[in-house]
């Protein structure tokens, strides 16, 4: 299964993925990983009823989720890879996920988050589990939607290091 | 029409999800006149579609009855203000519902 995408969105399944990302990838199936939203039946009916017909999706637990990756499940498809947290990121290359880059959508204001980019806003520990995502050899690209500028987020870190 | 009242707008921008959800809450609890609260959205599937279904099932009981429109267009909202006083939501969702296809058309 080539993955062609690895993507930190909050907001997770919704329009910049299906119609932004879609159109520009032309990816067979998301694939959400998120044990919040894969262990409650209500938020997996919405997230799948946010996928348009011509789309499949899968939701699935991180450890579930490392396990399909690892064993090359969904043979033949076109994947994109979706989570709401550099947590889960990390959680999966702990687990063995050989990830090369990440793509960082959304991640939006909440309190306690500094402001990054207009749609980026990360906590300390946000901050800190990107730090750890990067030393580890991934690069992390800030980029919305596909026609977006990219922002590689380890210049950006650097840029605010009097701040971070 | 005229500045209506008992109407709220809300934008998702740069709104987290838990973030938009407690602002779409503030605004439909402000909402207390009439027979319930209806919100339209641009487009299904969206977070904005996602926030107002999560919101909707959350708050819709005894205080609020709520209801979710998406692909609002000007139609549908003019028809709203006009006929929201004379129907109960039951009945008037259907009806703004007709209104926004109904103003869909094409000119060749």
């Amino acid at each position: 299964m080539p993955i062609l995408l690895y993507r930190v969105d909050e907001r997770l399944i919704h329009g910049q993925v299906v119609v932004g990302w879609g159109n520009s990838l032309k990816f067979d199936r998301i694939v959400l990983v998120n044990d919040q939203v894969a262990s409650n039946k209500w938020e997996r009916d919405l997230y799948l009823a946010c996928v348009p017909p011509e789309m499949k999706a899968t939701i699935l637990p991180v450890d579930e989720g490392v396990a399909k990756i690892l064993q090359n499940g969904f043979e033949g498809e076109r994947i994109v890879i979706l989570v709401d947290s550099p947590f889960d990121i990390l959680r999966m290359v702990e687990k063995g996920v050989k990830i090369d880059s990440v793509n960082v959508g959304g991640v939006h204001f909440k309190r306690d988050r500094m402001k990054i980019l207009p749609y980026l806003f990360l906590s300390p520990e946000e901050i800190s589990a990107f730090k750890r995502i990067i030393s580890a050899g991934i690069k992390c690209e800030c980029r919305d939607v596909p026609l977006a500028e990219k922002h590689d987020l380890s210049s950006l870190f650097d840029k605010l290091s009097h701040k971070l | 029409m005229g500045k209506q009242e008992g109407l709220s707008v809300l934008s998702n921008a740069g709104l987290g999800r838990e973030e938009l959800i407690s602002a779409l809450q503030k605004k439909v609890d402000q909402e207390t006149s009439g027979d319930g609260v209806v919100i339209f959205v641009d487009m299904f599937g969206t977070s904005c579609w996602q926030t107002a279904k999560k919101v909707a099932s959350e708050m819709c009981g005894d205080k609020h009855k709520i209801a979710v429109i998406t692909g609002v267009n000007l139609p549908m909202l003019t028809k709203f203000f006009t006929w929201r006083a004379s129907f109960p939501l039951s009945q008037l969702v259907p009806l703004v519902k007709q209104e926004g296809e109904k103003g869909i058309r094409t000119e060749s």
